[in-house]
């Protein structure tokens, strides 16, 4: 039942994310709300299930809207690996832990896709003007993450399903 | 076996990165949706059609708050233009009656325009690296790969033109993906209609669009408007573009790139229409 309900959450975040998400952007960038719900259940589940939810995230993000099938896909899948074999490492007490995660993971995606589209041969020239909107993007997902977490928290409560051990509230 | 064991995680990561990359190289030189993108699209796409309406409902909300006194201003100017062209409607209503020839050019025009399909926007690439969106409309509505995709601007002398938006890339049952001329993978062929001399251009992560005339012994201005020529037979031609915006010459000074202003503000399309065009 937690898997299944993870595995509709990021559904539902993709969904979000091509849909609402675009009408509230501070100039013209959007959170990523996909990244904090991967970093959010790679902690707090096991290796397989975050990677077939990054994959399924992956997935469903390029059907949806990109040509080529796998950019997303890629990203996703490093993230949710770093996070779940990195978790045992980290002191997931402390919120700078969470701050940092994201910072790194929105890092780790656009970094991804700018290797990517290199060698697609786009022309990735004009990288300061992403940079820029990098920096806005992981600012708005520092901003959302804790209350993203704080609704999961909320909805698997709600639905009487053990999301983690110790359901650290933040 | 034992090594297999204990790092099972590290050769899982590698075999996925090794499958992907070769997804990568094969999708990006396929061009036809598959039947899981397919799939997926025709059930997620009516979801996110409720969803982009809800959102867009908020946003024009906001934006009529935010905006009252400017709404007020414009709708007196928009009524005091009405009422002028009334009068000119009038008017010309009594030339066309009285000419058998001007009759029947409205006749023949309206036969060669092209059949175009009414969609919404149901999705768009929030990613900052692509400017791209899916439309509502699919194959089951006619739409095919390579359709145009326009839009109903209203320039600065007040008149209604049509202002390119981008093309149809891939086309599922009941939607579609579209990728806008702002987008790097887009490039088109365009003509400028002071100097009548073509050029190619294209957009880029910026979301700027730029480009060079064929012909690099020309000389152009600031404010020519740019249409499509129709070379290449993707685009059709006369579907205005934008004006140019900025030239700069290239580090060689053998020819001047051009920047375009697309008539299309991006930030603000919901609706959208798509030219049937039979190739």
């Amino acid at each position: 039942m937690k898997r299944v309900l993870m595995f509709l959450m990021i559904l539902f975040g993709v969904i979000m994310q091509t849909t609402l998400l675009s009408f509230f952007s501070i100039r013209e960038v959007t959170p990523n709300i996909i990244i904090l719900l991967l970093i959010i259940f790679s902690f707090s589940t096991d290796f397989f299930t975050s990677i077939a939810l990054a994959l399924f995230a992956g997935l469903i993000s390029d059907f949806l809207i990109l040509n080529t099938i796998g950019i997303n896909v890629l990203s996703y899948f490093v993230i949710a690996y770093a996070c779940n074999c990195l978790k045992y490492e980290m002191d997931l007490d402390k919120k700078i832990v969470y701050v940092a995660t994201v910072v790194v993971a929105t890092l780790i995606y656009h970094g991804i896709t700018l290797f990517v589209m290199f060698f697609l041969g786009y022309n990735v020239s004009h990288i300061y003007y992403i940079a820029e909107k990098i920096l806005i993007q992981s600012a708005m997902n520092i901003a959302l993450f804790f209350i993203v977490r704080k609704f999961i928290f909320f909805i698997f409560k709600i639905l009487k399903v053990k999301f983690d051990e110790d359901l650290n509230e933040i | 076996m034992k090594f297999l064991l204990e790092n099972y995680k590290k050769l899982i990561f590698v075999l996925i990165i090794l499958i992907l990359i070769v997804f990568i190289g094969v999708s990006s030189s396929s061009y036809d949706m598959s039947a899981a993108e397919n799939g997926t699209g025709n059930v997620v796409s009516k979801i996110q059609g409720v969803f982009f309406n809800i959102g867009k409902t908020f946003s024009n909300a906001a934006y009529s708050i935010r905006n009252v006194s400017k709404l007020n201003e414009r709708n007196e100017y928009l009524e005091n233009s009405l009422y002028e062209l009334m009068d000119e409607n009038r008017r010309l209503k009594q030339i066309v009656n009285r000419s058998e020839v001007l009759k029947a050019e409205y006749e023949l025009q309206k036969n060669i325009e092209y059949d175009y399909e009414k969609c919404q926007i149901i999705s768009k690439d929030d990613s900052s690296w692509f400017t791209r969106f899916t439309v509502n409309k699919g194959s089951n509505e006619d739409l095919k790969k390579n359709d145009i995709v326009i839009k109903a601007v209203e320039t600065d002398d007040g008149i209604v033109q049509i202002g390119l938006l981008g093309i149809v890339t891939q086309v599922g049952d009941n939607w579609s993906k579209v990728i806008t001329i702002t987008d790097e993978e887009c490039k088109v062929t365009f003509k400028d209609i002071e100097n009548d001399q073509a050029g190619i251009m294209s957009g880029s992560i910026d979301q700027k669009i730029s480009g060079y005339f064929l012909n690099n012994k020309v000389v152009a201005s600031l404010g020519d408007e740019i249409f499509t020529s129709g070379i290449g037979n993707i685009y059709i031609k006369d579907i205005y573009i934008g004006k140019i915006s900025m030239i700069e010459d290239t580090t060689d000074a053998s020819t001047s790139r051009i920047y375009i202003e697309p008539i299309v503000d991006f930030s603000n399309i919901y609706d959208v229409y798509v030219l049937k065009v039979e190739r």
